[in-house]
């Protein structure tokens, strides 16, 4: 079986995934999530778990940036906090989290996810043979490499729709520009802000908030085309991720997912799909295109 | 070069860790007082443009390393996909077999690997896993033996002192040389825009192009003030006695795809200075830290910063113009092939223009530089010439001190 797991983008979202198809709700929190989503106080988190726990879902804590010494406390008070919920995952990258799991007993409700640096076979099973609830396969691989992988590593997890990450800076990218530039925009925290090279067409969303700057690409992943030989190579989820994306459209992805999952031919569904958001830039990553050294 | 043994008993001498995208600019690096370098083989490795070693070159190096009391770490440090691991075990246990002292990879299974088939090679966790804290570092210690963690180039100096004062293995802090504005490993912008895998050696540097800045439709930037992420490159001399306060036991400088004579430079500025700062417990005059700051700045021609040692870095470490590498200084106007003690007549080869009258300075392994002028200039023809111009020809003129081969001469300034 192949779960769905989707983030959740605004706190208001809840209800609505809680009433989707998806089995899981990855959320950001605040000072551990390095995402453009809303990120949860503890007091919210522990509101959104209780609800996504009488859903009968899953609740994923996003943990993904990388930890430096002020924020190992706060890590580790939240590590202590979820090993109580036994329906409470962490998606994490830094191993400083791994290690603070052992502690508490959490190692089978962690998930590698490390976006860019999860790349191969021998990788993946590193953490699976740790463990690990899942590992997250980098959406930068073509369809062969990600299937190859898939296959191999038991317990993967493949990112199939949505805006990907490109970049990760710990540094304040557009605070930087706004002081050079004596702007007077807010530009931390602003989810309208957009970035296009110079020599190429393409709207790039880049956000800023205490964590850093992310840039996001500037199209949407969707997998439709592919999805057949993913769900053949057996992996445990698919992560449908909602980054710059409205709710209905979030809404519509993972229902279409679902109708695949359950029997509905993979084409039909992504026509469909892409008729009713042809407005919008989708696209198939890098399933049929392979990067160079 | 006479790496200086004093015993201080307040700061610990670190190992000054240089760059080398060849054998040559292995061994100028080793001849200016690198105790180590690292380099990449033609595989495995980041900076696929750097010219690369084969295995040959390798074992060439660590036996010139080994003969001059240095070691030579590989980079491994791709991240690699599945068919990148063909030929890796094999490769690994050529590295070992060459004498190679350590490996400095980011995959956790090339460390387990490594550790299984290559026992004596060191193993060194890469900047690329973003190291910002002793507890990750202490998984990786426990879980693959970790022999030494280099420190996330976003590390400030207290987590610096922190990490390092918990950390059970040695620690490596990045000093000089381009940084990456994202965190190291976790950028794609290259893959995006270009098809050139940035974890795999095929950075396009696309962090260091023009984009336009927008809200909701409307342009934020201007076409004279793009928006730009580009960082400027790290200068951390500063910092030395920190670090070495702080126990850290490498010091590296980025660079492999840098020329012999910024490797002779830079190297050589920075082992005097840690030379000196070893050599006095710490204490250095702001007159003294001067000098060495303005010999390291010889040696570099890009912007610089100090990273985030001090702060985090914010707008200061950041190119807010249009990139360019073209901004070579034209310093490097030589080195010496040969020179006649009688005579004191040096036979010389051009690297950019030398002109009668120029204040040149002579970079020396193991000396202080020395400064004289050119009186005169003749060439391979037997004719006194104004100007050499052509690169690599031969010339001679007189050098009022002993010169030995391969010292570098760099102007100064003109007549």
């Amino acid at each position: 079986m192949i779960n769905l797991i989707t983030t959740l983008e605004r706190k208001e979202d809840l209800p609505a995934l809680l009433a989707s198809a998806a089995d899981t709700i990855l959320v950001s929190v605040r000072g551990l999530s390095s995402s453009c989503a809303q990120p949860l106080s503890p007091e919210e988190r522990t509101e959104v778990s209780a609800k996504v726990k009488a859903a009968g879902k899953r609740l994923a804590i996003l943990a993904n940036i990388t930890l430096h010494e002020d924020m190992v406390a706060p890590a580790e008070q939240l590590m202590a906090d979820c090993s109580a919920e036994d329906h409470v995952s962490v998606f994490f990258a830094d191993p400083a989290l791994f290690y603070m799991a052992k502690k508490y007993d959490m190692v089978s409700h962690m998930v590698y996810e490390p976006e860019t640096l999860m790349t191969s076979s021998p990788d993946g099973e590193w953490w699976i043979s740790r463990g690990v609830e899942g590992v997250c396969i980098s959406p930068l691989l073509t369809l062969k490499e990600t299937v190859s992988i898939a296959s191999t590593v038991k317990k993967a997890i493949v990112t199939v729709h949505g805006r990907t990450l490109m970049s990760r800076s710990y540094r304040k990218l557009l605070t930087a520009y706004k002081d050079q530039n004596h702007l007077e925009q807010e530009v931390t925290g602003n989810r309208r802000l957009y970035i296009v090279e110079k020599q190429r067409e393409g709207n790039m969303p880049i956000f800023e908030d205490e964590t850093g700057t992310l840039i996001y690409s500037d199209d949407i992943l969707d997998s439709f085309d592919f999805i057949d030989q993913i769900i053949e190579s057996k992996p445990i989820a698919f992560l449908i991720n909602g980054s710059y994306m409205d709710l209905n459209q979030q809404l519509a992805s993972i229902e279409a997912y679902k109708k695949i999952l359950d029997g509905t031919n993979a084409s039909t569904v992504g026509k469909e799909y892409r008729e009713q958001f042809s407005s919008e830039p989708l696209d198939s990553g890098y399933y049929e295109q392979k990067t160079v050294k | 070069m006479n790496k200086k043994q004093s015993n201080s008993s307040i700061i610990k001498k670190p190992e000054l860790l240089a760059p080398a995208g060849d054998l040559a600019r292995a061994k100028v690096a080793i001849d200016y007082g690198a105790d180590a370098v690292y380099l990449g083989g033609m595989s495995f490795s980041l900076r696929s443009r750097a010219s690369n070693f084969t295995m040959d070159d390798i074992r060439s190096a660590c036996s010139y390393a080994s003969s001059h009391g240095s070691r030579i770490h590989v980079t491994v440090n791709i991240i690699p996909h599945n068919e990148d691991f063909e030929g890796l075990e094999q490769y690994l246990k050529d590295l070992e077999d060459a004498g190679v002292t350590a490996i400095i990879t980011a995959s956790v299974s090339i460390m387990a690997l490594a550790k299984k088939v290559a026992p004596k090679l060191e193993v060194h966790c890469s900047t690329q896993m973003s190291i910002t804290n002793s507890t990750a570092a202490q998984l990786l210690i426990d879980e693959n033996h970790v022999d030494r963690v280099v420190l996330s180039r976003e590390c400030n100096m207290e987590e610096v002192r922190e990490i390092t004062s918990k950390c059970p293995v040695e620690t490596e802090a990045f000093i000089h040389g381009g940084m990456c504005v994202n965190i190291s490993g976790r950028c794609t912008l290259s893959n995006r825009m270009t098809l050139r895998d940035a974890n795999r050696g095929g950075c396009a540097q696309s962090c260091r192009w023009q984009y336009r800045l927008m809200e909701d439709g409307s342009e934020l930037s201007t076409p004279e003030n793009m928006f730009t992420i580009g960082s400027k490159d790290m200068m951390a001399a500063h910092y030395i006695k920190d670090l070495m306060e702080a126990g850290v036991a490498s010091l590296k400088i980025e660079g492999r795809m840098k020329s012999e004579y910024y490797v002779a430079s830079i190297v050589s500025g920075y082992r005097h200075l840690i030379d000196e700062l070893y050599d006095n417990d710490g204490d250095i005059s702001d007159e003294r830290m001067a000098y060495h700051l303005s010999e390291i700045n010889k040696g570099e021609n890009r912007e610089v910063c100090s990273g985030c040692y001090a702060s985090r870095a914010g707008e200061e470490s950041i190119i807010f113009h249009e990139y360019s590498n073209s901004t070579v200084n034209h310093d490097f106007l030589g080195t010496v092939v040969s020179y006649n003690k009688d005579t004191q007549i040096a036979q010389v080869q051009v690297r950019n223009v030398i002109t009668t009258g120029d204040h040149v300075e002579a970079l020396m392994p193991g000396k202080m530089n020395e400064e004289f002028d050119i009186a005169q200039i003749t060439n391979e023809e037997q004719e006194i010439i104004e100007r050499a111009n052509h690169p690599m020809e031969l010339v001679t003129f007189k050098i009022p001190f002993e010169v030995n081969p391969k010292d570098i001469l760099r102007k100064i300034s003109s007549k």
